[in-house]
């Protein structure tokens, strides 16, 4: 096996054995990122180094949308060209800390405002399991990257499955844990009451090896969970029993037959063997959560973009007359036309007592709605498994964050992993648990990943294996 | 013809005076040269999260302790959304629907004894903005504008009145005793022309008696305590003016021109926008314990209207001595500190009331405080209790020294040979060659007209140039006459 496409745990191991060093593990990744071209990166990080701690010399992607001391950083807008921080993200500071090689910062869809990778203004991005196809979004550079074995692992914001579908369309797994868990300071947002810092990697021992790195509460993000995790690592491994939400009824109607018969035949086949107890639920509320979700986004967006109006960084209008000219050409021609759509729905939206009352209240009221269903549901289960997406990557029928966004509503953990193959493409299952319980939620995942052994049912489709 | 009466409310906006802004680090020092105090934060850069500075909250609580508010159990932030370039991140965190502090009044003196309770609708606590300098009468004809961010994020609270004020001088009363209240409780500098007491003030008339609302009209750009009192004054003049006339009084924003003096209408107040208000994502809600809001009540000092019955129960002073005295927090601190060296409260409460107030008034209504630390003051009443120098020479040649120069009154005396001859050897020959050269006036006063002893008292003073020290001289003269 050569070492790109290694998982971080691989990594690791080999370097203790003495197998290769670090510089040999970044030279490889390297090597890679320039011999295949899936356009995951908008620009490598050219002083990447790998140094000593647990995580010496993982090569590691980090969405455009995490700020870099030094390295330009655009969260995939026109409007942040040239835009280099004077600051560290928290989490980017963490894993230089811990000895990781911050390889590049990868394509994303601007501001991370669409699931659509195609939405992407930086350039388009592969699938690595099929040219052509899509590698969802909005982190599709950094899941690409991954999968292309152009890095080990990579940490992206997701509001509502921004990292969970790209690694279901890629054949990764994609990881948000509890909201307020890793620290937002430094991180781009949109709508930063429903994001969350998402992990993709190869296995979920890499995802525990990364969290255990990445958590705990930062003075600067008001929002961050204090308390600290046991050992991940040390508690992966052992299989539970444990109750598991399904909702085949649900699944059944958003998802394609293909995709619902995978699932339908994982959670048949494994679950007596990992001990779990199968129970059905109901989930009549994913389209309102969905709405809900979506216009809380638009609602934050409106108010947290405000701030690009060419006065002090970024893209700035040439030749404006006055200030209102400054602010709205450099906004016009700054941001894509997503981003504009999404600032008009949530201005639309917040911009007047009736519209607030009947739009953002409204879903403020859902999203309480939902969130209470959640807490009725952990009443009867440990754990939920749902599709990650309705479709497989590049179908584009069903909104993909119907099964993803409502953890983000609630700020609950939830994991993705591939689970079989349909047409050549990666079918990945979520699974969520209650708000705090990684542990819980990343033991299952491990016991269910070792029950799929994806690395073997792949059929030569990826360039990834 | 109508009698109006005015219907003020205010809404001030006071700097707290935290060591740091509300969300950052940064020194809040007033006057630093431009855009040296930011931050990635408090500059709204990319990615940047705000962290709450306890302090601003504790500020808060104890303001709106002082005020008699009740105090939010549960709170949280709003973001407030607008344009302009001093505002980086195009939204103002404040607090809309749930203010830290409701329901309070301020207690304040009218006419020579009386006191009235004005409301405190709400004090909240947002972040301040950043300052703009426009080259040009406003910044949409503006060649350029400069911008300077030091400012932005220094931790703000809005206090807003019910409308209970009903005159000028009413709206300056109670803008002088809120700023004493602030200073007491060391949550503010409270300096106007710094900036870090700012007021707008909304009015209407109504005739007298009546208990409808008119139309009123709020006043911006008030930029010192008689600015208040004068834009309103000419407020009141105006829509007194408009109605009497039946003309109606424009519901809109108003600028007061300081040189012209008069107020000029800005903008129509249905043009406001809606601020697209909602909850900040990025702060967490604010939940205080009772435990918490009893500690802050704790931490607080003693309030003016304590301290003034303090004074005259523990230093016997008329109330009118008292509240002078503790109208201003340093004031009040001087007089105590003074008494603690030299104890006639009495006499050290004139003092001040006459001589000391002289010089903190000739500072202006911004007066820094006082100009000469107590222990100076306790020397020089030592000093003429001694008989070192005379009340006369204390009030006219040594304090206006002290004051200039800051030298200690000692020093003075020393340097201007102020000190009174008290040596009766030094003064027999003068005492003796005065009643010699008044021999009609030594007769008078042997003959029982004991009143011409002044002038003979008079008549040493002249030769020795004053310092001869006067009792000791009467003392004298009775002396020799007697033989
Ligand atoms: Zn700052």
């Amino acid at each position: 096996m050569t070492i790109a496409g290694m998982s971080v745990v691989e990594i690791l191991e080999g370097q203790q054995r003495g197998e290769f060093t670090p510089e040999e593990v970044l030279r490889a990744h390297l090597d890679r990122i320039e011999g295949e071209d899936v356009g995951a990166f908008l620009r490598l990080c050219p002083a990447a180094s790998p140094g000593p701690g647990p995580l010496q010399g993982v090569p590691v992607a980090l969405g455009d949308e995490v700020c870099t001391e030094g390295v330009e950083t655009t969260a995939g807008s026109r409007i942040l060209a040239g835009f280099v921080p004077p600051y560290q993200a928290t989490l980017a500071a963490k894993l230089q800390g811990a000895g990781a090689a911050v390889v590049g910062k990868t394509n994303l869809t601007e501001f991370g405002m669409s699931f659509d990778m195609e939405d992407a203004l930086c350039g388009r991005t592969q699938n690595p399991w099929r040219s052509g196809t899509t590698p969802g979004g909005a982190a599709g550079g950094a899941a690409a990257a991954v999968a292309a074995g152009q890095a080990a692992a990579a940490v992206a914001a997701d509001t509502g499955g921004d990292v969970r579908i790209p690694a279901s369309y890629c054949g990764l797994v994609g990881f948000t844990p509890t909201y307020g868990r890793i620290s937002r300071y430094g991180v781009i947002q949109h709508a930063p009451s429903l994001t969350q810092v998402g992990l993709l990697a190869r296995k979920v021992r890499d995802i525990a090896l990364l969290l255990q790195v990445l958590a705990g509460e930062d003075p600067q993000d008001h929002t961050s969970l204090p308390g600290t995790l046991p050992d991940l690592l040390a508690e992966v491994g052992e299989p539970q029993p444990l109750r598991i939400g399904i909702a085949p009824g649900a699944y059944k109607s958003w998802a394609e037959g293909e995709v619902y018969q995978t699932l339908e035949r994982l959670w048949q086949e494994t679950a007596a063997q990992l001990g779990w107890q199968l129970v059905e639920v109901d989930l009549p509320w994913l389209d309102l959560a969905q709405i809900a979700r979506r216009l809380i986004a638009a609602a934050e967006s409106s108010s947290t973009l405000g701030r690009y109006d060419g006065v002090r960084y970024g893209y700035r209008a040439k030749d404006a007359q006055d200030m209102r000219e400054l602010f709205s050409r450099t906004r016009a021609e700054g941001f894509g036309q997503v981003v504009k759509g999404e600032i008009l729905l949530g201005t639309y939206i917040l911009g007047d007592k009736d519209h607030y009352e009947a739009y953002y209240l409204q879903a403020l009221r859902a999203r309480k709605l939902v969130y209470k269903s959640w807490q009725g549901l952990w009443q009867e289960v440990d754990l939920l498994l749902t599709p990650t997406t309705p479709e497989l990557a590049g179908r584009g029928k069903t909104p993909p964050e119907i099964f993803t966004g409502p953890s983000n509503l609630a700020g609950l953990p939830a994991i993705s992993l591939p689970c079989g193959l349909v047409d050549g493409l990666p079918v990945g299952v979520q699974l969520i648990a209650p708000a705090g319980e990684e542990g819980r939620l990343l033991r299952a995942a491990d016991a269910l990943e070792k029950m799929i052994d994806f690395a073997s049912s792949r059929n030569g489709g990826g360039q990834g294996a | 013809m109508h009698d109006f009466e005015a219907v003020i409310g205010l809404e001030i906006h006071v700097e707290l005076s935290t060591a740091s802004k509300i969300f950052c680090s940064c020194p809040t020092t007033f006057g630093a040269e431009v855009n040296t105090q930011c931050c990635p934060v408090c500059l709204g850069l990319p990615g940047t999260l705000p962290a709450l500075n306890r302090k601003a909250l504790e500020y808060t609580v104890k303001a709106g302790l002082a005020l008699n508010c009740q105090i939010a159990r549960h709170t949280w932030f709003d973001r407030k959304n607008y344009f302009y370039p001093d505002l980086p991140k195009a939204y103002q965190v404040s607090q809309q629907d749930a203010p830290l502090c409701v329901n309070g009044y301020l207690e304040i003196p009218v006419g020579d004894s009386g006191t009235k309770k004005v409301g405190i609708n709400r004090v909240h606590l947002e972040e301040e903005v950043g300052k703009s300098l426009h080259a040009g009468e406003t910044i949409i004809d503006a060649v350029y504008s400069l911008l300077d961010y030091n400012r932005a994020g220094i931790p703000l609270i809005e206090i807003v009145t019910q409308p209970d004020i009903r005159s000028a001088e009413e709206a300056q009363t109670f803008l002088e005793s809120l700023r004493n209240i602030l200073r007491y409780i060391e949550i503010s500098d409270c300096k106007m022309q710094e900036g870090s007491l700012r007021c707008d003030a909304n009015i209407s008339l109504r005739p007298k008696g009546s208990t409808a609302f008119g139309t009123k009209t709020e006043i911006k750009n008030l930029n010192s305590f008689r600015a208040v009192r004068r834009a309103l004054e000419y407020e009141i003049k105006r829509q007194a003016g408009l109605l009497r006339d039946g003309l109606p009084v424009e519901p809109e924003t108003r600028h007061w021109d300081e040189q012209k003096g008069v107020t000029v209408a800005m903008r129509s107040k249905e043009q406001t926008s809606f601020y697209r208000l909602f909850a900040d994502p990025d702060l967490v809600p604010i939940d205080l314990s009772a435990e918490w809001i009893q500690q802050m009540e704790r931490e607080l000092p003693e309030l003016p209207g304590a301290r003034r019955e303090r004074f005259i129960d523990e230093y016997g002073l008329p109330e009118y001595d008292a509240r002078v005295l503790t109208a201003a927090k340093e004031m009040a601190d001087f007089f105590e500190e003074v008494v603690k060296g030299y104890n006639d409260p009495k006499t050290v409460s004139n003092w001040i009331m006459t001589e000391i107030l002289r010089y903190v008034k000739e500072q202006g209504e911004e007066a820094e405080g006082i100009p000469l630390p107590p222990a100076s003051l306790v020397e020089l009443l030592q000093l003429i209790e001694g008989g070192i120098i005379n009340r006369n020479q204390a009030k006219e040649i040594v304090l206006p020294e002290m004051v200039a120069s800051g030298k200690a009154p000692r020093q003075i005396v020393k340097e201007k040979g102020l000190e009174q001859i008290s040596d009766t050897s030094q003064l027999e020959g003068v005492v003796a060659s005065v009643l010699e050269a008044n021999p009609d006036v030594v007769q008078d006063y042997l003959g029982g007209k004991e009143k011409v002893m002044g002038f003979l008292v008079g008549q040493v003073l002249k030769e020795t140039k004053g310092k001869a020290n006067p009792r000791l001289v009467n003392e004298m003269i009775r002396e020799k006459l007697k033989q």
